[in-house]
């Protein structure tokens, strides 16, 4: 199920919401449980065995590990639970992948498993690997609760496309500890109906402006970079909205979910960038990979060794194909170039200018990105430099360009901090307290309604970051 | 300060509530339509339940269909959706429909260079297979859009290259120049069909070519009701409503029109069919394989085989005064292999006519 659909706005969310605040405190994590699991079955409903294996596994395994904690069969539990992970994560993503790349190199016919991917095991997969290692490294203590620790696992809000939550991050909630307030509640609604707007009303509609270019007939360089640029806007929008959303279900339930995107598209370098895009992916990255290879603590050869295990990764665990190795790698390559370099002269230059530098790279990543596998990256970066024999402008680039320009202009203020800035001005301005309490539920109501009608008329809603 | 902030609150959630499950309330206890008229289109009944629909995900995206097409005022949600594109997001076009100059359109882009000679290819294939030694014409119906493209900033396809194909494949066919023959206003404002007492200068080039003199014809011109057409729902425009006018004559009061697909008789302007998805039913009844215009009181000794599509259903009645019977094909709903079993291929004229909309997605020719 997607949270953008009606089935899960006026079905699903209202009645799970309605029987976990009547039923008492004990209960709630299995109303919790229920309802993900169903949300799960309604998507994919053969691989919710999958996800029960996985989530009886890292239970199993994380009272191993913690019961023998300080000897070796710790170690082999830990062991153990990570080649399950990642043999899942082998079997279901990265055989074919693997396959077609012997097959490709050596000219061999293995045949290919054809497997489809289960939703969400990045995801799932991530936090209980990081449960598993943080049992091993002492930082928490197993859950002996099966129903809580799957309830951690599956929970709905974030189980298909992040936050990737620790466990100790909703550990004290899922004992029960859960403090839901007037105030919490209302910033979860608020919170999911931002992300709901931001996948609705703008990603969509990004979204299918990357459609029309892929069908475009008079393709022209313009287009190429309108595309590099729309898909930029659209995939922060359907990836941030749906962090938002899950964020805001997180507080609606009483959990405290970590934030997941800081306004990227308006830091100031890569390397700035990457400390506000997919927060905490990158930090998981950081505290189960970088730091363990001895992060920067080493020296220059082996730290360079170490930022690009960690971006091949990265571009891994997005695809699997060799244009999302080559996006990690080419992250990789200019984060040790900003540290070495380029950092220095970019403190130099005006803010504009840094701005530029990044939204330029980073629309430039995001086609390796959504390239058809290698051989469509090549030929989109042709046309995005000029190389394909196409002219600058074509009507069709010009017509589209008019059509999307409203959605374009919206898009790029909202991915900056400008309308949370005017919104605090805003209302610190107005004369009214009558008017000011007013206001802010009349606008949530008025985006509500929006994004209803939008969904009762859609056509194209699916979440990128479902595949992954 | 704090206190307001409450207030707020409480009353953000109090309305976010209210507004969710008054959406779920009505969906739940109010009765959808079966049929969207607006839209022109039967709507999606709750889904079956069954295992394999359910373990196959086909329940739940059909649940996902109804869910959107029984949701409560889903017509004035859908007219809002056009207008917050529009308004708010600055759209030119909805699916490419659009509104220019005080009429309702939808680009034809691109030419599909592929299905424009597959349809030359399945013209030339029927005519080479029953139509030997016959007077054979084509002609082709410009869209809306070919008048609208050029002063407006709307994509259109490269007529130029359209008809060139075609002139290049059929050039054993006679070609009737369509396209100097009406401009925008002899189309319907919200409609893409052109308008049947607009077709004076049509009716005077088919003459010309097919050698019978329209003008000596006058025809009575008759309204039959005031409508939106089916371009309507999809543009945001206040346009007042299209007259369905419709003419007649002696010779088509007393023609009939013989349905082969239903076997039913009727008259060529059927008052009985079912107007209220779609208005130009009311020319010969609506969209058939194969139907026979006859006049029994005719004396032209003439008769008329016309493929073509909706177009040809209004003007085929302003034919009746030149031949006595015209049968009308419509290869979107009959296999051309099957026509040798209901319609002999002697001596008639035979008239292909389509619209550009049509031979730019000729794959629906069968």
């Amino acid at each position: 199920m997607v949270f953008s659909s009606l089935a899960f706005l006026y079905y699903f969310l209202p009645l799970t919401v309605i029987l976990y605040y009547f039923v008492p405190g004990k209960a709630k994590n299995m109303v919790l449980l229920t309802a993900s699991l169903l949300f799960y079955f309604y998507g994919e409903p053969v691989y919710t065995i999958l996800l029960l294996f996985s989530a009886l596994s890292d239970y199993l395994h994380g009272r191993f590990i913690e019961r023998h904690r300080g000897d070796l069969r710790a170690k082999y539990g830990l062991f153990s639970s990570l080649l399950i992970n990642i043999g899942l994560l082998g079997c279901f993503k990265y055989a074919d992948f693997i396959i077609k790349s012997i097959n490709g190199i050596l000219g061999t016919d293995i045949v290919l498993l054809g497997l489809s991917l289960p939703l969400g095991i990045s995801f799932f997969t991530f936090q209980t690997m990081s449960y598993s290692i943080d049992i091993y490294r002492g930082k928490i203590s197993a859950q002996k609760n099966f129903f809580t620790f799957f309830t951690y696992v599956s929970m709905f809000p974030q189980l298909i496309a992040g936050p990737i939550v620790r466990y100790q991050e909703v550990a004290d909630s899922l004992r029960g500890n859960r403090k839901i307030t007037i105030d919490h509640l209302a910033y979860g609604i608020k919170r999911f109906i931002i992300g709901l707007s931001k996948k609705v009303l703008i990603a969509n509609q990004l979204g299918e402006f990357v459609l029309v270019f892929r069908e475009a007939t008079s393709p022209s360089i313009l287009f190429y970079w309108s595309y590099a640029f729309a898909f930029t806007l659209h995939i922060y929008f359907d990836f941030s909205g749906y962090s938002d959303m899950a964020i805001g279900l997180g507080k609606i339930f009483g959990f405290s979910f970590p934030e997941n995107f800081q306004y990227p598209l308006s830091a100031s370098s890569i390397t700035d960038f990457w400390r506000r895009w997919h927060q905490t992916l990158t930090r998981w990255f950081r505290d189960y990979v970088y730091i363990p290879l001895g992060g920067n603590r080493v020296d220059t050869l082996r730290w360079a060794r170490n930022i690009l295990s960690v971006w091949f990764l990265t571009g891994l665990w997005h695809g699997a194909a060799w244009n999302f190795v080559l996006w990690g790698m080419y992250f990789g390559l200019l984060l040790i170039l900003e540290k070495h370099v380029l950092l220095r002269s970019l403190s130099r230059i005006p803010v504009l200018f840094q701005h530029i530098y990044v939204i330029l790279l980073v629309s430039f990543s995001f086609v390796i990105f959504n390239g058809d596998g290698l051989s469509g990256f090549f030929q989109d970066a042709r046309g995005l430099l000029g190389f394909e024999g196409i002219p600058f402008y074509t009507p069709e680039t010009g017509y589209q360009l008019l059509n999307y320009a409203g959605i374009f202009l919206v898009a790029a203020i909202a991915a900056t901090p400008i309308i949370k800035q005017a919104k605090s001005r805003l209302y610190e301005a107005l004369p009214l307290k009558s008017v000011k309490f007013l206001l802010e539920p009349s606008a949530y109501l008025f985006l509500l309604f929006t994004i209803t009608v939008y969904l009762v008329n859609q056509s194209y809603n699916p979440f990128i970051y479902f595949r992954f | 300060m704090k206190n307001h902030k409450k207030k707020a609150n409480f009353i953000l959630i109090l309305l976010i509530t209210m507004f969710i499950f008054l959406g779920t309330g009505l969906q739940i206890f109010t009765e959808a339509p079966s049929i969207s008229y607006q839209e022109r289109r039967t709507l999606e009944p709750f889904p079956k339940f069954t295992i394999k629909s359910l373990l196959s995900t086909e329940f739940m995206k059909d649940l996902e269909v109804h869910l959107a097409d029984s949701f409560p005022f889903r017509d004035f949600l859908q007219r809002m959706n056009i207008r917050f594109s529009s308004g708010l997001f600055l759209k030119k076009d909805f699916d490419g429909y659009y509104s220019a100059e005080g009429h309702l359109s939808k680009m034809l882009y691109p030419l599909e260079k592929d299905q424009v000679l597959l349809g030359a290819e399945k013209i030339s294939e029927i005519q080479k297979r029953y139509l030997t030694d016959m007077d054979v014409y084509y002609g082709v119906i410009p869209d809306k859009n070919y008048f609208l493209a050029e002063n407006t900033p709307y994509l259109s396809m490269n007529y130029q290259a359209f008809q060139y194909i075609l002139d290049s494949r059929l050039s054993e066919l006679v070609k009737i120049d369509l396209f100097s023959a009406l401009e925008l206003e002899d189309y319907y404002r919200t409609d893409p069909h052109w308008k049947q007492e607009s077709l004076e200068d049509v009716l005077k080039i088919l003459g010309e070519k097919m050698d019978f003199k329209a003008s000596e014809v006058k025809f009575n011109t008759h309204t039959k009701m005031e409508f939106y057409g089916s371009y309507h729902p999809h543009v945001s425009a206040d346009l007042s409503m299209d007259s369905l006018n419709y003419l007649t004559s002696d010779a088509i009061v007393h023609s009939h029109v013989h349905t082969l697909d239903s076997g039913k008789t009727g008259e060529v302007y059927d008052s009985e069919a079912d107007l209220t998805m779609d208005p130009y039913n009311f020319f010969l009844g609506g969209p058939a394989a194969i139907q026979i215009i006859e006049n029994p009181m005719g004396n032209t000794e003439k008769e008329l085989i016309l493929f073509r599509d909706s177009f040809g259903s209004s003007l085929a009645p302003l034919l009746m005064n030149h031949y006595d019977r015209i049968t009308l094909i419509d290869l979107r709903y009959v296999p051309f292999e099957q026509l040798e079993n209901h319609i002999s291929f002697d001596d008639q004229d035979v008239l292909f006519l389509y619209s550009t909309e049509i031979l730019n997605r000729s794959a629906m020719l069968r």
